[in-house]
């Protein structure tokens, strides 16, 4: 009895297809140009502005000087006691990942995430040196010879500057930067400064040079979290099948309004289909829309094949109704919760900001023992007493104990200071 | 007190003999520390710390 020959189990691996997208104009990319130039520009700038404190203090207007504890933002100074403000803003920008994600869907992710930010410049990059997609297919597929070596020469070269300068302002935000930048050009920076600097290099080249969209669908943990954020009212980017289904030609009777031409496809950083539906790898970056609608203008169709939607919406086209606005989608009990929970947190955070005094006290009494009998007869106690003065120069501090006893022992609610109220005088201890 | 600095110190709070404070448990007793300003200019800030003195009976 023969058996037939069992077939080799499908392959678990498929290597990776590199994805060339192609260039796009329109609403959506013009505004991905402008956030990026403002997120770059703010990310590279920032650790170079200064600011006056006074002659005791650094003068760069964001620093975190670990060396010295203490946090500079602009006129604000956060001290290590302090620390409840960066968790504070820590909230408010989760609660802020949540807001939009409930209302846009993964705007973050589309316009924001230094991943989306880093890997859109590289392939600016990328396109300026070895030209448009068909270029770079062609380019990719070609053997090496001397155009192919020298166009990946500058591309990489290009790449390794930014991934430097991205790695250098990182780490400027830690000490002030004109000195440091001085010291890592003469090779006399401290080793944490180089090795910061060439591990965040190292990352920014692999990461926006090469990995690019596979950070998003295998290393991020985000996509598989936003669904908990999102619900039927979160506008995302959809494709309207009952309008562009069956694609096909132009102009042939019951074909729907999608040529197939695959423009979406073509310029999609993620290398996805949107017409398969909603998927984890959109970043919803809206690019698609732009490419859709330039061929619908092409072609005469209205514009909006592909659009930002909600699943009610599409609920509500299917039936042939009007989607809701825009503004219905955005204003629902989920986002107004997370608006006035993001501003509740950041009014706390203002006006405790502003109640704050410019010296800390922290008393501990010691126990060890809880008191010590003096040779008269008196009882002494220890405290141990930090002091912080935030004031930008020095200052004299008066150090007084005030105790509360009832008066006769009948009246608990009596206050008073004690017949052993103590004050340091004269109140300028050479020690303080 | 030097600018931007954080001093540490021991306070010693002493109860006569034989007063309230020395004979009861525990007394509740507040640290307060005044901002005296600098040579130039008088200081507005004034901190409060609630605390136990312990008597000989703790």
């Amino acid at each position: 009895m023969s058996t037939p020959e069992a077939s080799p189990p499908p392959a678990l691996y498929a290597a990776r297809e590199p994805i060339f997208p192609r260039r796009v104009k329109g609403t959506f990319r013009t505004l991905k140009w402008w956030l990026l130039a403002l997120m770059l520009g703010v990310y590279y700038v920032t650790p170079w502005l200064r600011w006056d404190r006074g002659p005791n203090l650094p003068d760069q207007a964001v620093l975190l000087d670990l060396a010295n504890r203490r946090f500079f933002f602009f006129m604000i100074e956060i001290w290590p006691h302090e620390f409840y403000f960066v968790a504070g803003l820590l909230i408010m920008a989760g609660l802020g990942l949540f807001l939009f994600t409930s209302a846009a869907g993964r705007v973050w992710c589309g316009y924001a995430c230094p991943q989306t930010v880093w890997t859109d410049l590289f392939i600016l990059v990328e396109r300026w040196i070895e030209g448009d997609r068909n270029a770079r297919l062609r380019l990719h597929r070609q053997k090496w010879n001397a155009e192919k070596i020298r166009k990946r020469a500058v591309k990489w070269t290009i790449w390794l500057l930014i991934a430097l300068a991205t790695g250098g302002a990182w780490v400027f935000y830690f000490t002030d930067a004109p000195t440091l930048a001085a010291n890592l050009i003469a090779g006399t920076a401290h080793p944490i400064a180089y090795t910061t600097m060439f591990i965040l290099a190292a990352t920014t080249f692999a990461f926006g040079g090469f990995a690019r969209e596979q950070i998003c669908i295998y290393a991020c943990p985000w996509p598989r979290i936003q669904a908990a954020m999102m619900d039927e009212d979160t506008l995302t980017i959809a494709y309207r099948d009952w309008r562009g289904e069956p694609r096909g030609k132009q102009g042939v009777e019951g074909n729907g309004d999608c040529i197939d031409c695959l423009a979406c496809v073509n310029v999609c950083p993620m290398g996805i289909d949107i017409r398969d539906g909603e998927q984890m790898a959109c970043i919803t970056c809206g690019l698609c829309i732009d490419a859709c609608n330039d061929i619908m203008d092409k072609i005469g169709k209205p514009r909006g094949l592909i659009g930002y939607l909600a699943f009610t919406d599409e609920t509500r086209e299917r039936e042939g109704k009007e989607p809701k606005s825009v503004w219905k989608h955005v204003f629902r009990p989920r986002t107004v919760l997370y608006t006035t929970l993001w501003a509740g947190i950041g009014i706390g955070l203002i006006v405790a900001l502003f109640l704050r005094t410019e010296i800390d006290v922290n008393v501990t009494p010691v126990r060890n023992p809880t008191f010590v009998t003096l040779s008269d007869g008196s009882i002494r106690n220890t405290y141990d007493l930090r002091l912080r003065n935030k004031h930008s120069e020095d200052r004299w501090f008066d150090i007084s104990v005030t105790s509360e006893a009832p008066l006769d022992g009948r009246s608990r609610a009596a206050r008073t200071c004690a017949s052993w109220c103590l004050r340091t005088k004269p109140c300028r201890p050479a020690s303080m | 007190m030097p600018a931007n600095e954080t001093l540490s110190a021991s306070v010693y709070v002493t109860a006569p003999a034989g007063s309230a404070a020395a004979e009861r448990e525990r007394t509740d007793m507040t640290i307060w520390i005044e901002d005296q300003g600098t040579d130039a200019q008088p200081g507005t800030d004034r901190v409060r710390k609630d605390t136990i003195f312990n008597g000989k009976d703790g």
